[in-house]
């Protein structure tokens, strides 16, 4: 039997890495896009754990990406039983000093260019499947990071209007990670990184696999009536002092 | 003096692009210039209840407000969204307790009935 397929864009983050894993081993066969040539590295680590996969590369803001990702679903993944809208960048800056540049540029990666494959995808989806798009908790606001969270927080108006349009072929949903071990809170001093693991109500950073795993439920069959909704991976900081 | 931002009609990627740009602009124009901010977005695009643009462009901008609230509310920023009818015109007495009310800061004032029994974003 054919195995579901899973596209998961910004494959060759530490995210996408943890995503595209958990869901190999949750049985699908994936198509990994990145315009980061490191997604071939992710593709042959995740070969090695036996996933089914194919890989292209992509800059998801051109009309050019749009239609290489397309034409690769069309080779690869057909029909598409899950869309993970992973791909994103910072520019952050303090407002008053965060250029026009930067503030489009985080616009078009994280928001527009989600969109933009949603929608380019729209006639390839199986029914009864599924679109999951990463936000952020940064999305109820963050210091520095305007463009960011502005972005983020219109993915889920995005999301929100897509699974009522949608429904009942595709469902939609956000996932919202808090605190993550990823290369960016890696790069922090420790003592910055410690504080900010102490407003966590968990009492830790969160890891990719938290993530994932919020991910695959989502595109589950055990998340069959849930669409349009937002799930904040975040061990509780979003309502924590 | 206070500072108006009224999200307009929107039916592309790239008028979402502009109309968030030009929202960051008068954001930022207005906090130099210490005037306080409502942002006028449409009550159903904010529930997701329009288009798709729309409805990004409309949580996009309370992105923005509460991006810029979290970043200076220590500094004396103020910035409110009033969500309204698309069709209406923002009342003056909502403008005024949107921007003049000292400890209203970084909410959605929301008018109209659409969003009862809804979860807004």
């Amino acid at each position: 039997m054919k195995p579901p397929c899973a596209l998961v864009t910004g494959a060759a983050g530490g995210l996408g890495f943890a995503i595209a894993r958990r869901l190999s081993e949750a049985g699908y066969a994936l198509l990994l896009v990145d315009m980061n040539p490191a997604v071939s590295d992710v593709a042959a680590r995740l070969a090695t754990a036996g996933a089914r996969f194919d890989h292209c590369m992509a800059d998801l803001s051109t009309e050019d990406g749009i239609t290489a990702v397309s034409e690769a679903v069309l080779a690869t993944c057909l029909p598409l039983h899950l869309l993970v809208n992973n791909a994103g960048i910072t520019r952050d800056a303090r407002l008053q000093k965060m250029t026009s540049e930067n503030f489009d540029l985080v616009i078009e990666v994280n928001l527009l260019a989600a969109m933009r494959l949603t929608l380019g995808l729209a006639s390839q989806f199986a029914d009864g499947s599924s679109v999951v798009s990463m936000s952020s908790r940064a999305a109820l606001g963050n210091f520095g990071q305007a463009n960011y969270v502005a972005s983020k927080s219109g993915l889920i108006g995005f999301t929100r209007a897509l699974a009522q349009q949608w429904s009942p072929r595709v469902r939609a949903n956000v996932v919202s990670p808090g605190l993550v071990d990823t290369p960016m809170t890696q790069a922090m001093p420790d003592d910055v990184l410690a504080k900010l693991v102490q407003k966590v109500p968990a009492g830790r950073i969160g890891t990719p696999e938290d993530v994932a795993n919020a991910v695959t439920f989502l595109a589950s069959e055990q998340a069959s009536y849930i669409t349009g909704q937002v799930l904040t991976v975040c061990g509780g900081r979003s309502l924590a002092p | 003096m206070r500072t108006v931002i009224r999200q307009r009609p929107c039916d592309s990627l790239d008028d979402i692009s502009h109309q968030l740009r030009e929202a960051f602009l008068a954001l930022r124009q207005a906090i130099e210039a210490e005037n306080p901010v409502v942002i006028v977005v449409s009550a159903p695009d904010l529930l997701g209840q329009d288009s798709l643009e729309g409805a990004a462009l409309a949580t996009g901008l309370v992105g923005l407000m509460r991006a810029a609230t979290f970043e200076g509310s220590g500094k004396g920023w103020r910035v409110n969204v009033l969500a309204i009818d698309p069709e209406a015109e923002p009342p003056a007495e909502m403008l005024d307790i949107a921007t003049q009310n000292g400890s209203l800061n970084g909410q959605i004032l929301n008018l109209g009935s659409g969003h009862f029994g809804k979860i807004v974003p």
